[in-house]
């Protein structure tokens, strides 16, 4: 995609300056009582336009990560210093990450402004992870459905810019899955008038059908290990969560409920369990199933209707729950333990960052519409991806990626 | 432009594959990959009406004019509640009055509840108006599902004098 520096973007990192100054109170509170580090950028150096992008992305992503407080002044726990130059060649950073449990340096050369972008992106998850040990969420992209003439699939990356149109069916399309290494998206299309289910690679270019059974073909969740794919099928007369090898091509049923149906599959960190929806008891409910015995366990006892389960990384599952609306809820497993995360218009389809703390989902925004919000499910923060208009369903957050 | 979409999806269904396979009919390449080797899904001890047997010929065209009332079903539900199955009757004798029509059934849901429960509920609901038919002698190959979950209202807006009209099957004849 072409992405030149114009004017908009001057504009948008002069808009962001402006919508950064707030930030600088939260110097003087300096992270106390908000169980976040406090960390400055007073001491990076940024210049250039391309500087500029660098410093505002990093800010971006060190305050969306939720773990810090950024401040400007000389009193922070962690200090990021050095130079980030831009220039006619691109952006030449050199870099150190000073805390009181180490240091850290960082020096890359990017050339165009989504380069830049994706540098500050992966120095964010780089101090998270040294820092703190734990994974960021910043150098990853999320898959969304935009119902605008037609639903199509667009991409952006973890920061709400980026957006690209990845497919031009303008066809129903559903249930957007990133393979596990982020190369491919797997989906439900109507391109050939029944549910079926297809790959397009994320850099474009052409589908190839996986599932196009006679009758019902959608999920299409990828093991961990890459190989194997959960997925819906109505074969044998009514649907049913199968798995396909994907390097064998066989097929393995999983459920057996006639009178029901099946919907939503996604898999464990471990790739051991898929957790998905089925109405066998009389209502959709989230049931955990071990991939090898094939035997199912119901894991939502509360509520009429408990939907869309996405499992994440330190193995808790979020979900939508029917409780004054649809809302999103996020279960422990292995206790059983809930809680309910938002209120008000109907929240639905979560998913969760890699960094196990943040969900994307979608939120009712009347007449039929609907816009994207990041949780932050330990501040219970909600905060806009981004503030296009339209109508925005299913978001589908992706691992960790290189670039 | 419906044509050229169903003459695919009916070539794709009809392709068949007979070797190898222990089935009691033959199943349909559902499968295919980058151009390497198709492997034959193993699916036995299905229950159920199967769905395989002689490929739907959907080269015909779709009949015009012959609007049969859509068989509507409660939330969540892919019951078909006893005034709704006359409805079912009467496909039944058209169909059995009519040899050559092929039927597709659209199975449809409001707008409540996640979008992908509701493609396989749609499904169900389809499905289940199939099994009825199939119940009073239609041959199972003549009736094909098709769910557009909650994809296509029949009706826009909220409450429940919209969603009551939403969550139904709807009948496409092809002869």
């Amino acid at each position: 995609m072409k992405m030149p520096l114009s004017g908009l973007t001057i504009c948008l990192v002069f808009a962001l300056l402006v919508a950064c100054a707030p930030a600088a109170t939260l110097t003087v509170a300096k992270g106390a009582g908000t169980g976040k580090e406090s960390l400055s950028l007073a001491d990076l150096q940024s210049s250039g336009e391309w500087g500029q992008l660098f410093a505002l992305t990093l800010k971006g992503d060190l305050e969306r990560s939720g773990w810090f407080v950024v401040g400007t002044g000389k009193y922070e726990t962690l200090r990021v210093s050095g130079a980030a130059q831009g220039g006619p060649g691109g952006l030449r950073t050199q870099i150190e990450v000073v805390w009181p449990g180490g240091r850290f340096a960082w020096a890359e050369v990017s050339r165009d402004p989504r380069e830049v972008r994706w540098q500050a992106h992966r120095l964010n998850d780089e101090i998270i992870r040294r820092v703190l040990g734990k994974t960021g969420m910043a150098a990853t992209r999320l898959a969304m459905i935009g119902k605008h003439d037609g639903s199509d699939i667009y991409l952006c990356d973890s920061d709400g810019t980026g957006l690209v149109r990845l497919t031009q069916d303008r066809v129903t399309c559903l249930s957007p899955y990133w393979h596990p290494t982020g190369s491919h998206l797997f989906y439900t299309t109507f391109l050939r008038g029944f549910p079926c289910i297809y790959r397009v690679p994320t850099a474009g270019g052409s589908r190839t059908p996986l599932a196009q059974f006679t009758g019902l073909n959608t999920g299409g969740a990828v093991s961990p290990d890459q190989k194997l794919m959960a997925l819906i099928l109505s074969l044998p007369g009514n649907p049913e969560l199968y798995i396909l090898n994907l390097e064998t091509r066989r097929l393995t049923r999983l459920t057996q409920t006639p009178r029901a149906a099946e919907a939503s599959p996604c898999w464990s960190p471990d790739g051991q369990s898929i957790a998905y929806v089925s109405d066998a008891s009389g209502s959709p409910q989230i049931y955990v199933m071990d991939a090898q015995t094939k035997r199912p366990r119901r894991l939502t006892m509360q509520g009429r209707e408990n939907v869309a389960p996405t499992w994440g990384p330190d193995g808790r599952i979020a979900f939508s729950t029917r409780q004054n609306g649809y809302q999103i809820a996020v279960i422990d497993p292995a206790t059983g333990a809930g809680t309910v995360l938002t209120s008000g218009p109907d929240h639905e389809d979560p998913s969760w960052a890699p960094d196990g703390r943040h969900i994307i989902c979608s939120r009712s925004e009347g007449r039929g519409r609907s816009t994207l919000l990041v949780l932050d499910t330990e501040d219970r923060t909600q905060v806009p991806l981004f503030t296009r208009d339209g109508h925005w369903v299913s978001p589908e957050w992706s691992t960790r990626l290189a670039k | 432009m419906r044509t050229v979409v169903l003459v695919t999806t009916a070539l794709l269904l009809g392709t068949l594959l007979g070797t190898g396979c222990r089935s009691r009919t033959t199943p349909r390449d559902g499968l295919s990959g980058d151009g390497g080797d198709t492997v034959i899904p193993e699916l036995y001890g299905e229950d159920g009406i199967p769905l395989d047997g002689q490929p739907f010929d959907l080269t015909r065209q779709r009949l015009e004019g012959t609007a049969f009332e859509p068989v509507y079903f409660g939330y969540d539900s892919f019951q078909l509640a006893p005034e709704e199955v006359a409805k079912i009757e009467r496909i039944a004798d058209y169909l059995n009055r009519n040899s050559r029509t092929v039927l597709i059934i659209e199975g449809h849901c409001d707008e409540r509840g996640s979008n992908e429960y509701n493609l396989s509920l749609g499904e169900q609901r389809a499905l289940s108006v199939r099994s009825y038919l199939v119940g009073l002698g239609i041959a199972a190959e003549r009736v094909q599902s098709r769910s557009f979950g909650e994809e296509r209202p029949a009706v826009q807006g909220t409450g429940e004098a919209a969603w009551r009209l939403n969550r139904r099957g709807e009948f496409a004849l092809y002869e």
